[in-house]
């Protein structure tokens, strides 16, 4: 695999985050403008979310981007 | 969509078992009975009548406008495949999905070409042929790319058991046939791909 071609994976604190503040996934899907399905998708790590939700989220909980989500490796 | 469209395709989808009964009761007594009928069967038969004309006129409309209206069809192609693209995932599984979909329709397709091109005949040798070779049968496999029957000249040393020539089967069924194909890969990938993500 190219370098141009990588695929990172990403983990994230979300979960630790909504549960923090006694939020459901519904509530934080409505507050981002996106599906529960989402949600738990991101929190289970199936699905990288694109920059601008990434932001949002992040945004939602008060954190900077790369304490919200980290790089822990690359898809081999 | 307005209120008008609304009840257009809510005409459509509803009427689908009256046209059904319609096309039964013209199966089972014939259009000549069916037109020279009095009393019930004769009302039945104008009602009916009046309800699958409606539907032929509402259909046509509701396809062309489906054609020249961009968001007329966005909005009912997404309700009438139950398309869900609220957020960015479900945009991303239904775009995947629509991708696999067309592309096994094309593969789907390309088959039915190639079955519908394609001829195959068996058969016996016969007469001063059967003499010369030491074979009593043959299999030809052949082209025929404009269905003209022109493999199907056989030379007269030949008898032919079976000939299969293009796809025997009517149009409109090919074409119900490719939708349900596009419809249901379309579903099953959708399905797959939330699963996966």
């Amino acid at each position: 695999m190219g370098k141009n071609q990588m695929k990172f994976i990403i983990a994230n604190n979300i979960s630790e985050l909504r549960l923090a503040r006694g939020m459901s996934q519904e509530k934080l899907a409505a507050e981002v403008g996106v599906t529960r399905a989402t949600i738990n998708a991101i929190e289970k790590e199936n699905y990288n979310p694109s920059l601008d939700l990434a932001f949002r989220i992040s945004v939602f909980f008060e954190q900077s981007l790369d304490e919200t989500f980290t790089i822990v490796g690359v898809y081999e | 969509m307005n209120k008008l469209d609304k009840v257009f395709c809510k005409f459509v989808i509803f009427s689908l078992p009256v046209l059904g009964v319609a096309f039964a009761l013209s199966y089972v007594f014939g259009d000549v009975y069916l037109r020279d009928s009095q009393g019930i069967l004769g009302f039945l038969n104008t009602t009916l009548g009046i309800t699958v004309i409606s539907w032929i006129l509402i259909s046509l409309y509701l396809v062309i406008k489906m054609i020249v209206n961009q968001s007329f069809r966005d909005l009912t192609l997404k309700k009438f495949i139950k398309m869900n693209d609220d957020d960015e995932r479900e945009s991303l599984i239904s775009g995947e999905a629509a991708k696999i979909s067309m592309l096994s329709t094309f593969a789907f397709m390309t088959l039915l070409l190639f079955l519908s091109m394609v001829t195959v005949t068996t058969g016996k040798i016969e007469g001063e042929r059967l003499v010369k070779s030491d074979k009593e049968h043959f299999l030809s496999i052949g082209f025929d790319p404009l269905v003209m029957g022109a493999s199907q000249n056989r030379s007269t040393d030949e008898k032919a058991i079976f000939t299969y020539s293009g796809l025997p089967v009517p149009t409109s069924i090919l074409l119900l046939l490719i939708l349900s194909w596009q419809l249901v890969t379309f579903h099953l990938m959708v399905r797959r791909e939330r699963r996966i993500s």
